[in-house]
């Protein structure tokens, strides 16, 4: 069967009347395919191609390098290295352009350890006798014998020779006298003459002397104690840094309870008793509990008095709050009652009025509500005095403890209801003693939303 | 120009007791690499004595020829023979003009003042340089492998050495040492290989290729049967035949032997394979893992230390003695305890970063499954995991690395205010060398 064929069928089953539409040629001049594009994924997509994606997708070729032009003649040149104090000459290639000094000359750099002459020598330490007194040699152990000038020439010499490497320096000692001596003798010996002949140099009015002689301060003790408790660090087996990991994470977990603990107990006390422990901002670390521990304050162990009014500052803010000062009339406020203050812990400036509690946005129309029924405006009080807005204060924050307090006895009667509803074919007995005590939680839930509320009706009439 | 190099076209001249490498400073492979020995034929005409040195003088036959190595410990001991090897590399093979380039070469750190002495005024006076340093050739290997501090373990021909470097010097007081190089490996294959077993009845009979003047292919195991040539037996020197039959057995360790990546034990080492070989003679033998791995236990196990020790030490340089102490043979001590030994007596200031910076270099590294034993039985030894090695995964690293890092150390911008010129040398004499190569 040929398509003429097919043609043929086709066209006899439509009526002859109707001659068939000659299909319009796509015209690919309308709708050009972007560059970047594959032509598949344009068939596919149309016109409806992102125009970014044409842009993002389109090949960039590096520039062809231009070999043509800058071609850069080379020459095998004699050259002289300035930091040589001979007349060398060495060849190498250069850059016919390249004129001036030697390139790496200028790394030609002294450390410009210190050095004396023998006057200021004998100034500093007198005229010791050349040779040593054998009897003292003898009585005393090698280390501590004094120093004689030779053998402190030499140490400069060396300290010169080698940059004040000290661990090749003892390596390569062997002094006039054949003294051996530790490493922070040699240490101690170049730095205390060093330092002394400096302070002879230096004029008294030099305002850097102070600061070039700290430079040269060496402690032979306390590098003696360093060394040894390096040595002790490196000599530990394995099994001994094992445990030290595993109490240092063991460290580290109850920290972290303790961190959780305090928390919850945060939670659970603003919760109940509408209260901030003060533990809240408690940092539980390493150098933290080091401190408190000095200072003889067990904060993180003592439990916190819950029900108390007065909130405890927490001991960041504690630090940067200046005290009270009656004489002229400055009173400091707790700054707990609302977050005030930067991420730093350091408060800054704020408003008066911005340190009047807001609700919680979750509670807020319900507050608004309840001081609308007690016909307080919180906004606008007639007489803002200290007492008054510290009354406003504590109404709003009761306010809102009381709204939570009774979502969370509707919440609980809602469970108690369902627990009912399944309980239903269960031993009767059972389930009145169940509604019995939850009556009884539910009783006296609501004798303490009673009494906020009268708290609250106290106060305004106080107000 | 990158990196701070700067080329003066140095030459590098870096001297072992196996081998000499020579070379330009800049490339990573010496132009020049021949055997450390030499051979010497007297001439009955005029009664001197004619050397023959590289690959070509040396292992040719040739009658009456005595071979001898001028170098004992690294250092040169016998100079007769210097000259000729520095003639044959500056002129026969480098083709250069010595008067153009300043030549850097390598000492071991247990060299003394006379020698580089000697080999500087030489280098001065014979062959017109115009500069010279001498540098150590274990800061040579740290440099190669791109560290200024690094515990430099180094397992040599004669010797095995632990050498700890700080910023680019050697700390000489510390260095450990002992005859416990490749020359004791073939030694101890030599034997192993010429003692009879249940399979082989018969010793091994190690004679070199250039003795044989015909044989017959055999089954493996059967009594090889070949001819020797009778006219170069009669009249080679026996000094040539032993060399020549070391370097049979130096073959052997190359294609079959190698160290055991763990503690040796007989199943263990047969569990690695046999190995086939077929002797210059003909003789074909197939070796098994604990026959072929057992020589290298001499690193690292103290009982094959033992056996060994009757061996006797290796002739030892006499005339100039080497600076600082040589562990004896009798007692030496396993490779890990000789470089948990050398970190012991660091300062504790640096001690670490030389753990952090362990290098292996040298031929006797070379040996397959050498730095995996190393590794066990240093962490075995130690319970230190703190043992960080570098080792030069390229193999010709670890064999050229003291040429590599005095090629570095030479082709740098900066070391061109070091070199000890010529006017210095005629100058100050030659107690520069010392004052300026510290």
């Amino acid at each position: 069967m040929t398509s003429a064929d097919v043609r043929e069928i086709v066209s006899s089953l439509v009526p002859p009347g109707s001659t068939p539409v000659p299909r319009k040629a796509v015209a690919p001049s309308a709708t050009r395919k972007p560059e970047g594009i594959s032509r598949e994924l344009y068939n596919l997509i149309g016109n409806a191609a992102p125009t970014l994606v044409a842009q993002v997708s389109r090949p960039k070729f590096k520039a062809r390098p231009d070999l043509g032009r800058a071609r850069v003649k080379w020459e095998f040149r004699e050259f002289d290295n300035p930091a040589r104090k001979d007349h060398l000459k060495l060849h190498h290639w250069q850059r016919a352009t390249d004129t001036g000094n030697y390139r790496f000359a200028r790394y030609n750099i002294d450390s410009a350890p210190i050095s004396y002459i023998d006057e200021e020598y004998e100034a500093v330490y007198g005229t010791i006798p050349a040779e040593i007194d054998i009897s003292l040699l003898a009585s005393t152990s090698k280390e501590d014998t004094p120093w004689t000038k030779e053998d402190t020439d030499y140490l400069f010499r060396l300290v010169r020779e080698y940059d004040q490497r000290f661990i090749v320096i003892i390596d390569r000692w062997a002094p006039p006298s054949g003294i051996d001596r530790p490493i922070e003798e040699l240490k101690s010996r170049y730095y205390g003459v060093a330092r002394s002949i400096l302070e002879r140099r230096l004029p008294e009015d030099d305002p850097n002397k102070a600061q070039t002689l700290a430079g040269f301060n060496f402690d032979k003790q306390q590098e003696r104690k360093r060394r040894d408790y390096v040595v002790a660090l490196f000599n530990r087996e394995p099994e001994a840094i094992e445990e030290e990991e595993a109490l240092y994470i063991e460290v580290k977990r109850l920290e972290q309870n303790e961190r959780r603990f305090t928390k919850d107990r945060e939670d659970l006390l603003r919760m109940l008793a509408g209260v901030e422990s003060g533990l809240g901002t408690l940092k539980v670390g390493d150098e933290d509990t080091k401190k408190k521990k000095k200072n003889g304050e067990t904060s993180a162990d003592s439990p916190a008095t819950p029900g108390g009014g007065s909130t405890k500052k927490s001991k960041a803010e504690a630090k940067y709050v200046p005290a009270d000062d009656p004489t002229n009339c400055i009173v400091r406020y707790d700054p707990a009652t609302v977050s005030v203050g930067s991420k730093s812990g350091v408060p800054s400036i704020f408003m008066r009025s911005s340190r009047i509690p807001v609700p919680k946005p979750s509670v807020a129309t319900h507050v608004t509500q309840l001081l609308a029924e007690l016909q307080i405006s919180p906004n606008t009080l007639v007489m803002p005095t200290k007492v008054n807005v510290e009354k406003l204060e504590s109404l709003l924050n009761t306010a809102g403890i009381l709204i939570e307090m009774k979502r969370s006895v509707d919440r609980l009667d809602q469970e108690i209801r369902v627990l009912k509803a399944r309980h239903k074919g269960e031993n009767v007995e059972e389930v009145e003693m169940e509604h019995g005590e939850d009556k009884g939680k539910a009783v006296a839930s609501r004798k303490r939303s009673m009494s906020i509320i009268s708290n609250a009706a106290n106060k305004r009439q106080r107000v | 120009m990158a990196y701070g190099g700067d080329e003066v076209n140095a030459i590098v001249l870096d001297m072992g007791t196996y081998s000499t490498r020579i070379g330009y400073a800049g490339e990573d492979l010496p132009k020049v690499n021949m055997p450390a020995t030499y051979g010497s034929v007297l001439d009955p005409d005029t009664g001197l004595f004619k050397h023959y040195v590289g690959d070509e003088g040396v292992n040719i036959y040739r009658p009456k020829m005595r071979l001898s190595n001028p170098m004992r410990e690294g250092m040169i001991y016998e100079w007769n023979a210097v000259e000729d090897v520095l003639n044959y590399a500056f002129h026969s093979q480098l083709r250069c003009n010595t008067a153009d380039h300043p030549i850097l070469f390598t000492e071991p750190p247990w060299n003394n003042k006379w020698n580089r002495e000697h080999l500087a005024e030489i280098l001065f006076e014979k062959y017109q340089i115009p500069a010279t340093f001498v540098v150590n050739n274990a800061v040579c290997s740290a440099f190669s492998a791109g560290k200024g501090t690094a515990l430099v373990v180094d397992v040599g021909q004669d010797i095995s050495s632990v050498t700890p470097v700080v910023d680019g010097y050697a700390l000489t007081k510390s260095i450990q040492r002992q005859p416990i190089g490749m020359s004791l490996l073939t030694n101890t294959a030599y034997m192993t290989l010429t003692t009879p077993t249940l399979e082989r009845v018969d010793a091994i009979e190690l004679h070199s290729h250039q003795l044989i003047s015909s044989k017959k292919p055999m089954g493996y195991n059967a009594k090889p049967i070949y001819t020797l040539r009778q006219d170069r037996l009669l009249n080679a020197d026996q000094s040539w035949r032993n060399q020549m039959s070391r370097r049979v057995v130096e073959d052997w360790i190359e294609v079959c032997s190698g160290a055991l990546e763990t503690t040796f034990t007989v199943e263990e080492a047969d569990k690695k394979g046999t190995k086939f070989y077929e002797f210059p003679t003909g003789y074909q033998a197939i070796f098994k893992g604990s026959e072929r791995l057992h020589p290298a236990e001499i690193f690292f196990n103290s009982s094959a230390l033992n056996r060994i020790r009757s061996y006797g030490p290796p002739p030892i340089a006499e005339n100039h003695p080497s600076q600082g102490r040589m562990i004896p043979l009798q007692e030496a001590l396993p490779l890990q305890n000789l470089i948990a030994h050398a970190l012991d007596l660091q300062d504790i200031d640096v001690r670490s970063s030389l753990m952090q910076n362990v290098v292996l270099v040298g031929g006797g590294s070379m040996l397959p499954g050498f730095q995996e034993r190393l590794l066990f039985e240093v962490s075995n030894l130690t319970r230190n995991k703190n043992y960080k090695f570098h080792i030069p995964t390229v193999p010709w690293e670890r064999r050229f690395s003291s040429f590599l890092g005095g090629s570095i150390l030479a082709s740098l911008g900066t070391f061109h205010q070091l070199w000890v010129s010529r006017e210095e040398w005629n100058e100050f004499g030659p107690d520069i060398l010392a004052q300026r190569c510290k």
